[in-house]
């Protein structure tokens, strides 16, 4: 285990060196968000109107003004919820995640995820070249590198929408099936069980196919590959090869980020702030779990990068142990 | 106007009630005095086959006829054969209303059948029978059979008739059935309708419908695999042991109108005793699942809240006994009342504040009153219990566990439809009022969608959770604004005596408001009930003007000229608040001045014509107005638009809600990109 370990740790080395493409990242996705933003804004500013409500508003979520404005709202602006207040944002998307019922929800939510993931193919090859080289990143090398690599990244990206595709329906199916095969079972702890067992073999293949995804990148940023099918097919190659050492740094992150949304968990902002510096504030503690999280992605890549340069072949210093 | 229908079948109950020997003095060989009129009482001995799923039944039926016409017909119910197949009424409303217990895979053993063998008069010949659907014509529906007797059975006249059946027991459909070893067992015998004199209300099974049946003596013996422990309407009066891995529980129940039973060897029973002054004493006993134990006490409190508050509120529950039954998991008979049995349901986690498992359990105790006690037809008027209990639940819930915590659960298996397995509890988001916000919600939605006083069979799938349950508990609560529950609890206090243990109609309670509320009701029960109207009053503007003197005045030397002042500098405004009615719905409400000097100016407004203007002179600006500001008519669809400031605030409010939902965006961007 000292393999994943060490990958870790140097992946967390390697995004300390280039540090400032996690603020660049992360002004991506505050700048990506905010136009949507600003649209729910108007969207509750004209629910409130000139009423009395918004006073209220500021000490707590009137559930029966949330309900009004639901019932009234449609599409991006609907989907406004109480769980979104502070740890259940991140909950609610583990769980949209886990169940793929995020590629259910409102169209317009759909269309701005597709961009966003569109703008992150780009943006990741970038952080991808610098997190191997360790250079001191400049924008223009940041987008020279991101446009290299970004067909082949979408290339990539398609494929495994087919895997995932096939995950998503696979897991359906298994709790369907699990379903039936418990419809005698009485016991809420026993189904539990068996449901968290399914669970986690569904994150498993969730998460191999993510690994496979991220191997395939690295293969083709570090060995320059032209086909994203050849590169597919090298990710594959490579996780199954190393499954210690690839299961290991994504094991090591995952805890890692457990932990972040523990411990966001215990300073997450609720619902009374009433004055613009108290919602600033509360906007601010959010975004640094935002970074975190952030910070955790792109800590895995210099770690899948860090290992797969130490055990490839095809690597200098192929030294892995 | 108040609409009224000429019959008054339940006036009519209450005076046989007077006249009736059986029920002003005779004691039963018991030594018990009858609560009701006894007039359907059954006699069933019923053995469980655990492999083939059966109930192998006999039973023996004593109906007397407390109307004032004969009749030569018994109608029953054969609920059981709504999941016979596909093309029973209930089956086809279901997928209607697509809201499926068990939408598509029903496998053979899943369906359920009720199929009567015989049906005799006692030591008799066999009668005639046919099947009925009085409702639809589906001739392919079977959970109507009518018996032809061979002389009518007069007035006063009693008919014994003997009947042998057998049931399969299907995996749970309208929260009846089995799961595993686990029974639930409801509305599983051929049973009588009611006979109204003119005819007989035996409707046919629906979706959407609940029950309606007369009073009587349950005598039941239910033989079952002897490590079956068993809760049933009524007291165990007898338990025999068959020698043959079977035993035999006899129990008993009089003055009620169904019997319904659970069997399962995994129930842990727990005991307690209601002990309240002024209130008969009744003995709780609750049949747990194992892994809910730890939630015991949290079912006995709720019980006993709904015993004690119901009690105080309404009258006694007079059975002193009540079976509570925790059920098991993914069996689907949770949240439902039977004749001094109900079912919970909980989940293994449950975190407390979040309202449940004590709202259904208040809920379902409740029922015992509305419902129970008082029995109205389920099939025509489902308001009469839901929306009373609903009220009640309500008022209880408030009163004793306060305001509830949002609560969402997470861990919902994909394409399964079990509700997710882990509770997170939002404390900070609370549900402050008597009606829950998404209660409001739901009737807000469906407003328009059926008028109450439309038969409850024939209305629209959704109206059953939207307007028999959310709309009379919203107009009730709105009552309890206006009237003050000192002056409805005593109106829902006489409906409750003057009705208990009869089959009260909508009118019935519309005269207990009118003999009762010290004031004329029409006008809100039409609207509430014979009307679907919508109600919303707004605050259209808030103005202040600087009160000028500007202009040709009567001066001492005729008219003078003023020509404009400062305006900032005066020290007098006119304030001008317009309120407006955008619904159909009218109804007096009280508008609010709120000053920027801190003064509060309340006014009144009869709330019937389209607009009125009110206008307020005073030494400060109006801050803001609101119309109906104590939220007495609950039935408005809309609050927003119920207050309004002269000076908007929306700014913070709408940054501060966006930036939140934000946040999540952010994330969820985040959580799309890891797909790449
Ligand atoms: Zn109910």
């Amino acid at each position: 285990m000292t393999g994943p370990i060490r990958s870790a740790i140097n992946g967390a080395a390697r995004l300390s060196r280039v540090r400032r493409l996690l603020v660049w990242l992360w002004i991506a996705n505050l700048l990506f968000a905010l136009p949507l933003a600003f649209q729910v804004s108007a969207s509750i500013e004209r629910s409130i109107g000139a009423s009395q409500v918004g006073r209220t508003l500021l000490e707590r979520l009137d559930l029966i003004w949330h309900t009004e404005y639901q019932d009234a709202s449609e599409g991006v602006s609907a989907t406004l919820e109480p769980s979104q207040v502070g740890v259940g944002a991140f909950l609610d998307n583990l769980e949209l995640w886990f169940s793929g019922e995020i590629f259910e929800l409102d169209p317009g939510l759909i269309a701005a995820g597709a961009l966003y993931a569109l703008l992150w193919a780009l943006l990741i090859g970038g952080a991808l070249g610098y997190l191997q080289s360790g250079a001191r990143p400049t924008l223009r090398g940041f987008f020279g590198s991101g446009g290299e690599f970004f067909f082949r990244f979408v290339r990539v990206t398609v494929l495994m929408a087919g895997l995932y595709y096939l995950v998503y329906r696979f897991s359906e199916w298994l709790f369907e099936s699990l379903e039936y095969r418990t419809r005698d079972v009485t016991v809420e702890k026993s189904v539990l069980s068996v449901y968290l067992l399914a669970a986690a073999l569904v994150v498993l293949l969730l998460v191999l196919v993510r690994m496979i995804s991220d191997y395939a990148k690295v293969a083709i940023v570090m060995e320059d590959r032209r086909s994203a099918l050849l590169a597919s097919l090298r990710g594959v190659r490579f996780v199954l090869s190393h499954p210690i050492g690839t299961l290991g740094v994504v094991l090591i992150v995952g805890v890692a980020g457990l932990v972040v949304l523990y411990l966001y968990s215990l300073v997450a902002p609720g619902v009374g702030q009433s004055t613009w510096t108290t919602v600033v504030l509360a906007f601010l503690v959010s975004q640094l779990f935002l970074i975190a999280r952030l910070a955790l992605r792109l800590t895995l890549l210099g770690a899948e990068l860090d290992l797969y340069e130490r055990a490839s072949p095809l690597a200098a210093n192929a030294d892995y142990d | 106007m108040l609409r009224r229908s000429g019959f008054r079948a339940g006036l009519l109950l209450a005076a046989i009630a007077l006249i009736d020997p059986a029920l002003s003095s005779a004691r039963e060989p018991g030594g018990d005095v009858a609560l009701s009129l006894r007039n359907a009482n059954y006699e069933i001995d019923v053995r469980l086959d655990p492999e083939a799923r059966l109930l192998h039944g006999r039973q023996t039926v004593v109906w007397r006829n407390v109307r004032e016409a004969a009749t030569d017909e018994l109608w029953f119910h054969l609920y059981w054969n709504a999941w016979r197949n596909r093309d029973s009424t209930w089956m086809r409303e279901d997928r209607y209303r697509g809201r499926s217990d068990r939408g598509d895979d029903v496998d053979r053993d899943d369906w359920g059948y009720l199929d009567v063998h015989s049906v005799r008069l006692a030591g008799g010949a066999e009668l005639e029978r046919r099947f009925a659907a009085p409702d639809d014509g589906n001739a392919a529906d079977r959970t109507v059979m009518v018996a032809s007797l061979p002389a009518a059975v007069e007035p006063g006249g009693e008919v014994r008739v003997e009947l042998e059946w057998t049931a399969k027991v299907p995996r749970t459909f309208a929260r009846t059935g089995f799961r595993g070893d686990y029974y639930f067992i409801a509305h599983w015998f051929p049973k009588l309708g009611v006979f109204e004199g003119d005819r007989w209300n035996c409707h046919q099974y629906h979706a959407a419908t609940e029950y309606f049946s007369d009073y009587g003596t349950y005598d039941v013996r239910l033989t079952l695999p002897e490590d079956f422990v068993v809760g049933a309407t009524g007291r165990e009066v007898e338990r025999r042991d068959n020698g043959d891995g079977t035993a035999t529980h006899r129990y008993r129940q009089a003055d009620v109108h169904a019997f319904t039973w659970t069997a399962s060897p995994e129930y842990v029973e727990l005991t307690r005793r209601f002990e309240v002054d002024g209130l008969p004493p009744v003995d709780m006993r609750l049949l747990m699942q194992p892994e809910h134990l730890s939630q015991a006490d949290r079912h006995f409190n709720a019980t006993s809240a709904a015993l004690e508050l119901y009690g105080k509120w309404y009258g006694a529950y007079p059975y002193g006994h009540v079976t509570v039954v925790d059920p098991a998991y993914g069996s689907g008979s949770g949240g439902m009342e039977y004749p001094t049995l109900f079912t919970c349901g909980t989940r293994l986690y449950n975190p407390f504040g979040g309202g449940r498992p004590e709202g259904v359990t208040v809920h379902e105790a409740g029922h015992q009153f509305w419902y129970g006690i008082v029995g109205n037809d389920e099939f025509n008027s489902a308001w009469l219990d839901e929306g009373l209990n609903t009220f009640s639940t309500g008022r209880v819930m408030h009163e004793t566990f306060g305001a509830n915590a949002w609560v969402k659960r997470y861990f919902r298996p994909p394409g399964t439809d079990s509700g997710g397995f882990l509770p997170v509890l939002f404390a900070e988001i609370r549900d402050p009022g008597v009606i829950s916000s998404s209660r409001l919600s739901r009737y807000r939605n469906h407003a328009t969608t059926d008028v109450p006083a439309h038969p409850t069979w024939r209305a629209h799938p959704g109206s059953i959770g939207n307007i028999s349950y959310s709309k009379t508990a919203i107009w009730l609560a709105t009552l309890e604004n206006y009237l003050g529950w000192e002056t409805l609890q005593p109106i829902m206090a006489s409906f409750f005596e003057r009705w208990k243990f009869g089959h009260p109609r909508p009118e019935d309670l519309f005269d207990v408001f009118d003999e009762l509320a010290g004031q004329d009701l029409d006008w809100f029960f039409d609207q509430v009930f014979y009307d679907d109207v919508r109600f919303d009053y707004e605050i259209q503007s808030v103005k202040s003007v600087a009160v000028e003197a500007e202009g040709w005045f009567e001066g001492d030397a005729g008219l003078e000229f003023r020509p404009a002042g400062d305006e900032e500098s005066s020290d007098e405004y006119r304030n001008e608040v317009v309120v407006r009615r955008l619904g159909e719905g009218r109804f007096p409400v009280e508008v609010l001045m709120v000053f920027e000097d801190g003064s509060e100016v309340r006014r009144r407004w009869d709330g019937q014509y389209r607009w009125t203007l009110l206008t307020e002179r005073g030494p400060s600006k109006l801050e803001y107005a609101i119309v109906d500001p104590d939220r007495v008519l609950l039935l408005d669809t809309n609050f927003t638009n119920n207050s309004r400031r002269r000076e908007s605030e929306n700014r913070l409010p709408s940054v501060k809600w966006a930036s939140k939902w934000m946040v999540w965006l952010q994330d969820l961007l985040a959580t799309f990109a890891s797909f790449v």
